[in-house]
């Protein structure tokens, strides 16, 4: 019934006011009220993002100069998305909760589940013309935040993951650039092609994820996944995850052609200090791959047992405890527009609006970066049940234990963390 | 006049009194509350009675870590103990000039943001592009995987603690060899003393109280370790490197699981509250506190 009636609205919406966007709005900026309000609002972003900010925060305040906004930053830093909530949800605890903040994937659950965040649903009905182009943002990536028929913000910018590969390498090793359904077979070519070793350094054709989003990416594509589809329990036992799992293990202690991971290793510097040729990412490592003048371009992850691109999208979710939940929806609506897509994610991360893809992607290296456009339309959402940071913890865990060890009894460790996982979600 | 006295001892102590209250008492007593309680932060609490208390020993990985904490505790403490005195020693024979160039580049690495320079040390520590590894290939030899294996990591987190903390037992070796009367060392070497005699029967007796009290703050200091493992490994390889500490942070910050936070941060109280009371009545075996 509720998804009948989102489903209701959004027609309704987009037929009636979606389109005509923030112009219209601009000219009623105390739509829900007029008294002047400082929103609180935490953003994960570099020196460089906080500048492009500023720049839409200016173009906010012209057209809603009764609304400020203090951006809290708050780096996702080495410990994930995990961390990120946790920061987050210590500000909720401490009675300094902000009025919205930007949420990956990762998160939903966590405050679908939690109540951390107001549905929206009635807010876009009331006010459709807050909302510019609704039916400019992809589908799939829109409908990740959308959980029971609750609408908790609009998808501003997602990632997936790809192959990154650096062109002077595989030109020297004299291979063609690799076909977008290359297999694990070639995918294992090209990587012992690429390792090489001069002067006593060595070059690693490859390095293997070593972040749970980017292992994903690699899981799906064996056809396995750390939970089952209703992430009601653990699936480490699968014999297409303990294929995935041998396979990594064999890159690093039988083919030597990857580093063996240690937590925090960075992939974007062993990329651009040229140590391995090979790397799996999505679109926010192209600003340094740019910066270090690196030859490179985007291809498919191999498809292991089949092709399924994992993807993540963020939102701007209104806080529960928001003291000022209508303001922090007109902050949260502005923010997902165009021109905000436009000014913050040309070149970095990917733009969730057809349109803005279709402009920015073309316009900046790689060559290939339409894959990042194309792969949305048959990706799957990274997993990420209410308890996520517990169970990335416990699968990272035993992630690294195998790959840190050439004898390491994978089954072994893959069925004790099962056992783990399986004890975290039934709290 | 006694009441006035009594008033203004109050007034006095006051500031003092509430600072110790709201930081150190209130804390310590609600510590004590939310051990015995279900809470998550975001709701309220729900008393349990002693269930946190009971899963300290039972849950596998609480006990692994304090194994871990004590083999890595016990490692940094000698090495501090004794490299910080060597070092002490080294100084004390340079010309006071030098000696305080030397104090500065030994003391450096204590004054330095431990996060920076534990990544640096990680690139050095790494198995397949670290540096250390480079020149041990360079020798004909293999990589060591110093980050990697469950065995090793105990030296490599042992070898970057005592860079980048021993500068402090140094300091205070430094500072007791300087509280010893000169006039012991010439009665020493008027009675013919070699350099290890003077050592065994004048330095080190004199240096005891100094040494009780940088192996003291260093078993306190240890047991609690958090930034080395948090930075180089992370806690692993699984939960190799993982101590008290760090899981008390995970299971506070991660799970949000405060109440079994907070018992495991009782028994951190405890067991540190045993061990520096043994360690003061042992002392009184062998620290020499006579100076006449």
């Amino acid at each position: 019934m509720k998804r009948l009636f989102i489903a209701t609205a959004f027609a309704a919406a987009a037929v009636f006011g979606f389109a005509n966007g923030q112009d219209e709005a601009s000219t009623d900026s105390g739509v829900f009220g007029g008294d002047d309000v400082t929103l609180r609002f935490v953003m994960d972003g570099t020196v460089e993002q906080q500048a492009w900010m500023d720049e839409l925060l200016a173009d906010f305040n012209a057209e809603y100069p009764n609304i400020g906004v203090e951006v809290i930053w708050t780096p996702v830093g080495a410990e994930g998305w995990g961390g990120y909530f946790t920061k987050i949800k210590t500000m909720i605890a401490s009675g300094q909760s902000p009025d919205l903040a930007m949420v990956a994937s990762e998160g939903f659950q966590l405050l679908h589940e939690g109540k951390l965040a107001v549905p929206l649903n009635d807010y876009v009905e009331a006010h459709p013309e807050l909302v510019d182009e609704y039916e400019d943002i992809h589908t799939k990536l829109q409908n990740a935040c959308i959980i029971d028929g609750n609408l908790y913000g609009f998808a501003w910018n997602w990632n997936n993951v790809v192959t990154h590969i650096n062109l002077d390498m595989l030109e020297a090793a004299n291979l063609p650039f690799p076909s977008a359904n290359w297999n694990k077979e070639e995918f294992l070519r090209y990587a012992q092609a690429m390792t090489i070793e001069k002067d006593g350094k060595k070059q690693y054709g490859t390095f293997i994820p070593n972040y749970n989003f980017m292992i994903t990416g690699w899981l799906y594509n064996f056809g396995a996944s750390v939970l089952n589809d209703e992430m009601s329990a653990a699936a480490l036992e699968t014999p297409e995850m303990q294929e995935c799992m041998q396979f990594m293990h064999d890159l690093i202690y039988k083919y030597g052609v990857s580093p063996a991971p240690i937590p925090g290793d960075n992939f974007i510097s062993m990329m651009t200090n040229r140590q391995v040729a090979m790397t799996f990412g999505g679109r926010w490592p192209v600003p340094a791959f740019v910066n270090a003048d690196l030859n490179f371009d985007i291809q498919y992850v191999p498809s292991f047992n089949t092709n399924q691109v994992v993807y993540g999208t963020s939102m701007f979710p209104v806080m529960t405890a928001s003291k000022h939940p209508e303001e922090a929806f007109i902050f949260s609506a502005w923010l997902s527009g165009r021109r905000s897509q436009e000014v913050y994610l040309s070149s970095f991360s990917i733009p969730t609006r057809l349109s803005v893809m279709d402009k920015v992607l073309p316009a900046n290296p790689p060559e290939n970066a339409q894959l990042f456009k194309t792969s949305a339309d048959s990706a799957r959402v990274v997993q990420a049940p209410a308890q996520f940071p517990e169970v990335e913890a416990a699968f990272m865990r035993a992630f690294n234990t195998i790959m840190s060890d050439p004898n390491a009894d994978i089954s072994g460790i893959l069925s004790a963390s099962n056992s783990d996982i399986n004890e975290i979600l039934s709290r | 006049m006694k009441r006035h006295n009594g008033r203004d001892a109050a007034l006095f102590l006051a500031p003092t009194a509430v600072t110790y209250a709201v930081f150190l008492y209130i804390p310590i007593v609600s510590c004590f509350v939310i051990a015995m309680s279900d809470y998550d932060i975001l709701s309220p609490l729900n008393f349990i009675g002693f269930s946190n208390f009971k899963r300290l020993f039972t849950y596998d990985r609480t006990l692994s870590t304090y194994l871990t904490t004590f083999k890595l505790a016990g490692m940094v403490v000698i090495l501090h103990t004794i490299i910080g005195l060597m070092m002490a020693l080294i100084v004390r024979h340079f010309h006071r000039r030098f000696q305080s160039v030397l104090r500065s580049i030994y003391y450096l690495p204590s004054i330095l943001t431990t996060a920076s320079v534990a990544i640096a040390w990680r690139y050095i520590f790494h198995s397949d592009l670290g540096i250390l590894n480079y020149f041990l290939r360079q020798l004909g030899l293999s990589n060591i995987p110093w980050l990697l294996d469950p065995q090793w990591v105990y030296g490599s987190i042992a070898v970057f603690s005592v860079w980048k903390f021993v500068g402090g037992a140094f300091l205070y070796y430094l500072i007791g060899l300087e509280t010893i009367p000169e006039s012991l060392y010439e009665a020493a070497k008027i009675d013919g003393a070699g350099s290890v005699s003077t050592f065994r029967h004048i330095t080190l007796p004199m240096l005891t109280p100094t040494i009780f009290f940088v192996v003291l703050n260093l078993c306190i200091g240890a047991t609690q370790m958090f930034d080395e493992p948090f930075f180089l490994t992370g806690g692993g390889p699984g939960d190799a490197s993982r101590t008290v500490n760090l899981f008390l942070y995970e299971v506070a910050y991660k799970e949000f699981n405060f109440g079994y936070a907070s018992a495991i941060a009782i028994s951190l109280f405890f067991v540190l509250a045993i061990f520096t009371i043994v360690q003061v009545k042992a002392s009184n075996k062998w620290v020499t506190y006579d100076r006449a």
